[in-house]
């Protein structure tokens, strides 16, 4: 009797026990899925910007202290835009620029080969990169005033800025040779077709670059700040001050002489 | 007809078993995925910590022409978490020269530690370098 009751089939009760504990069961398989969805979907959204972030800062500040004094390329610096003589991966030396498309709400990148910056022809598309989603950047430039001996910031690097500088120098102080560039007036630069010399101009970078950086994550704001020091510029400024230093001793050394012999 | 009966206690204590060993294997290793994240986060924060300290350094070498030397420690949150730091600076000088009470390098050697105490068990990352003073 029982086994042919069993080969009936289920019972109503037994169905909904089933069913149930089915239910169940498919629930929390459900729900730890949709768990793991939204973490993965969190990390690949905010981690992932954070991370893109991070790696476009470090390619800027790899980029920022391999540059170089160039007499073609200018060291170019504007608060929302950067660029710069560059080594560029695959491509030689060539120019950098770094720049925030208020439009796009992106960070970017622009590579152009020596070559075409010097025949002024504008960049392919191909050339353009987008690095990283970000809600605002500001560059503020490090360097070293002559005139006050303080270190101080400005928020533009451009050539305006230095030809003020030279003429302030040429007036005020003639006597200073070579103050800010160098050994440059060693060498001599002489046109081909002319046969005149030619003036040779570099535009020297600042001692550091501090890049401020926004992005949103979720819904708040996270802020980035990093400077960077440009090694040239700053071995350059350590030697200029080495040799101050050396010339104040020197004199003091003399002026010690002096006072000897006068006591003598 | 015995099988049609249902299983016996041991039939299901091993499977019982053989299952618990089965998700122990499973879960571990979402632990350890965790944990690997942890630290990455927290070695991402102390390098990055790093960086800024060592720029901190070079551009306090080039306003007052040297790095005040002795060790100094301190604690800092970031975004993973609390981290703890110490720094040693010392004067690199020659031998002959220590008599001198001159340094001869021009050189600054830095060495700083970034514990990551939160972590299990706890890391340290240390960087060693020199710096270019005006000396």
């Amino acid at each position: 009797m029982s086994k042919s009751m069993n080969k009936k089939g289920f019972t109503l009760i037994e169905l909904a026990v089933a069913s149930m504990l089915l239910a169940v069961v498919g629930l929390a398989i459900v729900s730890t899925f949709t768990g793991g969805l939204k973490v993965y979907y969190r990390l690949r959204d905010n981690v992932s910007a954070r991370t893109e972030i991070l790696m476009s800062l470090d390619r800027m500040e790899r980029d920022l202290k391999n540059t170089y004094t160039d007499r073609k390329i200018f060291f170019h610096g504007e608060p929302k835009k950067i660029a710069f003589p560059a080594v560029l991966t695959l491509r030689g030396p060539g120019r950098a620029t770094y720049y925030y498309d208020d439009y796009k709400k992106a960070l970017f990148k622009k590579e152009e080969d020596y070559a075409r910056v010097v025949s002024e022809v504008s960049a392919r598309d191909q050339d353009i990169k987008m690095l990283a989603a970000i809600s605002d950047i500001e560059f503020s430039y490090y360097y070293y005033d002559e005139n006050t001996k303080m270190y101080g910031w400005k928020s533009s690097w451009t050539e305006d800025s230095v030809a003020k500088k030279k003429n302030d120098e040429k007036t005020s102080s003639s006597a200073k040779e070579n103050s800010d560039l160098g050994d440059r007036g060693e060498v001599k630069r002489i046109n081909i077709k002319t046969g005149k010399e030619e003036e040779d101009e570099t535009f020297p970078s600042p001692i550091g670059v501090k890049i401020k950086l926004a992005y949103k994550d979720g819904e708040k704001n996270v802020a980035i700040e990093r400077f960077v020091l440009i090694p040239l510029s700053v071995s350059k400024q350590l030697s200029e001050l080495k040799k101050l230093k050396k010339e104040k001793e020197k004199e003091a050394e003399e002026k010690a002489k002096d006072a000897k012999a006068a006591a003598q | 007809m015995s099988n049609r009966k249902g299983f016996t206690l041991v039939e299901l204590l091993i499977a019982v078993t053989i299952l618990a060993v089965g998700l122990v294997g499973v879960l571990r290793a979402y632990c350890i995925l965790i944990n690997g994240l942890e630290v990455a986060q927290h070695t991402i924060d102390a390098s990055l910590f790093l960086k800024e300290k060592i720029v901190g350094l070079e551009r306090c070498a080039l306003e007052q022409g040297s790095i005040p030397p002795g060790s100094s420690e301190d604690k800092l949150s970031t975004v993973s978490g609390a981290l703890r730091w110490e720094s040693q600076v010392e004067m690199l000088k020659s031998e002959s020269s220590a008599t001198k009470k001159v340094p001869a390098y021009g050189l600054d050697k830095v060495e700083i530690k970034v514990y990551m105490d939160a972590l299990k068990p706890p890391r340290k990352l240390t960087l060693a370098t020199y710096v270019e003073v005006n000396e």
